[in-house]
């Protein structure tokens, strides 16, 4: 597909394989896993706890696990990230590609000043001490946070948790990243701070341009904050395409379950839908099929041999043997 | 009308201090509230605003430092130990997290039989481990699980012992503190329908405690939140979700995220939530509050009746109703984006 104007990618993931190894033994936990982030993007990658959301981002970002094996591509400007070496990795990882954690005081240094900690990733990527505090304290400003210059010699464990979350947002983007990776970044936090940083994540990518590559188990903020999204089960990627067309018409069984399985008052009356079992562990998954069959509903015959390729249906991307043409269901 | 509905459990001006570092903390200030039989009684509101602590005093887990609990209009709260452990057989607890309230060494059958030996009721071991068995089936379970150990479960699966022995006694009344926020979501709405066939199978009254409003409306008949240990607005599922008076419950509505659609009217409120041990003067919510006006800051609203079950505290709960009863006109078409 020629497009009139071609963004640039900021993250091409191309067939990404991860497999670990525990006791001699190699799991896989990655499967072929294919997404991309535009530049300005927000994108959200969805799944539940286990699916291997978050083996995903790190590999983005050159943080995988030292038992891990990956293959496949990486790409950005043409490059390989796969191929990096740890060196090449230190300098990229804060600079154009910065990541944010779910738990903001287990990221934090509790025993240094946050201002030090926001103008340290300033610092490693070359701005000289004077430069690194001003632009600290901008960004402090910038993310909303009040008083900076008392704020920037206070503890981490001085500041409140939503605070504290604005703090790794200023950190991270004090390089002014092309790409930001929110790995859960509101779980931890109350719903009314939880609106106040997903609005802010909206904000600074506005402003700034960085895209973003939200992970996330909450559909009602995915729903809310991105253009895209992949749903990821087991490994797999099954589903991707826009916010309102994978919502309003979600195919998947998997997708269609998620979104279904969320409470609401409107279904007070009816008995919610969900999805029987539950997401195997990684001695559970089976090497053949779909890796769903054994929770979907509406599995075919062939889903048990054959995993489904990803393939354009009705715009937008999904692996289920249902779509493909007239098969038995069993 | 509220006469027709038989209470099963209420709090009296119930109180509960904790003190640490010399400070009070008054994690539950002054709640009426009365629970029907037979309902869900949904309480909402942000991590430190005493809903946990008041559903623990329910449950006699801490004992009230003022106000008295009626259970069926006898007090509870100070009952001598015979009395009480006769009262635990009538109300329960389920927790959050099935991953620390199960004894990792003891077995599944082991966990549900043990209330039974405690009350010793049935006659010996085989009818206990009769009445476990089809505990349970009840909640859907076989019994290949019963000499499994916790580790071996799921999540989900878990979350079921812990249900299974909450009712193994038979109780009147269950707290449900946040008892799905741990799982997943296509797991969560598994147990959640269990626990919905449960309360009509065994006609149980639940207190259902949750941050997530999603759950709670859901699951709930009459939604109460909460607010720095005090309750701000009380009301039928229907008329809070569709239409919540306080600033703070429209806030708390307004953040909560729905799948259906792209919600851009939402407000967003300023700050953090005040530190318990030294809350603001006023109103509790008056520092962060969109509508807040000079009296806020140093008179205290009363939770006053609005009719129809639903009570709200805010001194300007006139303009709120008004402005609620245009949106319904509008459909909810304005939108409210500012924050005054």
């Amino acid at each position: 597909m020629i497009q009139a104007e071609k963004k640039k990618r900021v993250i091409d993931i191309k067939n990404l394989d991860m497999k670990l190894k525990i006791e001699n033994d190699f799991y896989n936990v990655i499967n072929e896993v294919s997404l991309y982030v535009e530049e300005g993007e927000m994108v959200a990658l969805v799944g539940e706890s286990g699916c291997g959301k978050s083996m995903t981002a790190k590999a983005a970002i050159g943080l995988q696990p030292e038992n891990s094996v990956l293959t496949g591509r990486i790409e950005t400007d043409n490059e390989n990230l796969l191929e990096y070496s740890e060196k090449e990795w230190e300098k990229r990882r804060g600079k154009e590609t910065a990541m944010i954690f779910q738990e903001p005081m287990t990221a934090l240094n509790p025993l240094i000043h946050i201002g030090k900690q926001i103008a340290e990733n300033a610092r490693t990527h070359g701005a000289d001490k004077n430069e690194a505090k001003q632009r600290a304290l901008e960004m402090m400003k910038m993310v909303g946070l009040p008083d900076v210059e008392r704020l920037y010699r206070n503890f981490p464990c001085q500041l409140s948790g939503g605070m504290r979350q604005r703090a790794m947002i200023a950190m991270a983007l004090i390089n002014n990243p092309e790409l930001l990776i929110a790995d859960e970044p509101t779980t931890a936090l109350d719903v009314t701070i939880q609106a106040q940083i997903m609005e802010l994540l909206k904000e600074m990518n506005e402003k700034t341009g960085t895209a973003v590559l939200l992970i996330s188990h909450d559909l009602g903020v995915v729903r809310n904050m991105c253009s895209r999204l992949y749903v990821m089960y087991a490994g797999h990627i099954v589903e991707s395409g826009s916010i309102d067309e994978v919502f309003e018409n979600p195919m998947h069984p998997y997708t269609r379950g998620l979104i279904l399985s969320v409470p609401d008052v409107t279904k007070r009356e009816q008995e919610l839908v969900s999805i029987p079992g539950t997401v195997p562990s990684l001695a559970e998954r089976k090497q053949e099929g779909c890796p769903f069959y054994d929770r979907c509903e509406r599995r075919l015959e062939v889903c048990q041999k054959k995993a489904c390729e990803m393939q354009d249906v009705n715009g937008h991307m999904i692996a289920c043997h249902l779509y493909t043409g007239t098969q038995k269901e069993v | 009308m509220e006469n027709q509905k038989e209470i099963l459990i209420s709090a009296r001006d119930l109180c509960k201090e904790f003190k640490s570092n010399g400070r009070t903390v008054h994690a539950v200030n002054h709640i009426n509230l009365d629970i029907y039989k037979g309902e869900t009684l949904g309480l909402v509101g942000e991590s430190g605003c005493g809903k946990s602590t008041f559903g623990n005093m329910l449950v006699h887990l801490h004992t009230p430092d003022g106000g008295e609990i009626l259970y069926q209009g006898e007090e509870i709260s100070h009952l001598k130990k015979k009395e009480l452990k006769q009262m635990y057989r009538k109300i329960q607890i389920i927790f959050q997290d099935p991953y620390s309230s199960l004894d990792p060494k003891k077995t599944i059958g082991w966990l549900i039989e043990e209330p039974l030996r405690i009350h010793r009721v049935g006659a010996d071991k085989q009818e206990r481990a009769k009445l476990v068995q089809n505990m349970l089936e009840v909640v859907g379970m076989d019994e290949s699980y019963l000499d499994k150990y916790p580790d071996e479960l799921s999540g989900g699966q878990r979350q079921r012992v812990a249900i299974a022995i909450a009712l193994i006694l038979n109780p009147e009344f269950v707290v449900c503190d946040e008892a799905v926020s741990a799982l997943d979501v296509s797991v969560q709405a598994q147990v959640l329908n269990l626990l919905k066939k449960l309360q009509k199978q065994f006609s149980l009254t639940y207190l259902f405690i949750s941050h997530n409003l999603n759950v709670v409306s859901y699951m709930s008949d009459r939604i109460g939140i909460m607010y720095l240990g005090e309750i701000v607005e009380l009301g039928d599922v229907k008329e809070i979700s569709a239409n919540p008076l306080h600033p703070y419950g429209r806030a708390l509505f307004s953040a909560s995220l729905g799948v259906g659609k792209s919600n851009d009217s939402r407000i967003v409120l300023q700050g953090d939530l005040p530190s318990p041990s030294n809350p603001p003067g006023g109103c509790p919510f008056h520092t962060r509050c969109f509508m807040a006006t000079e009296k806020c800051s140093s008179v205290k609203p009363e939770l006053q009746n609005l009719g129809n079950g639903h009570y709200c505290a805010c001194h300007r709960v006139e303009e709120c109703r008004k402005r609620a009863e245009a949106v319904c006109g509008l459909e909810k078409k304005e939108a409210v984006t500012g924050i005054a």
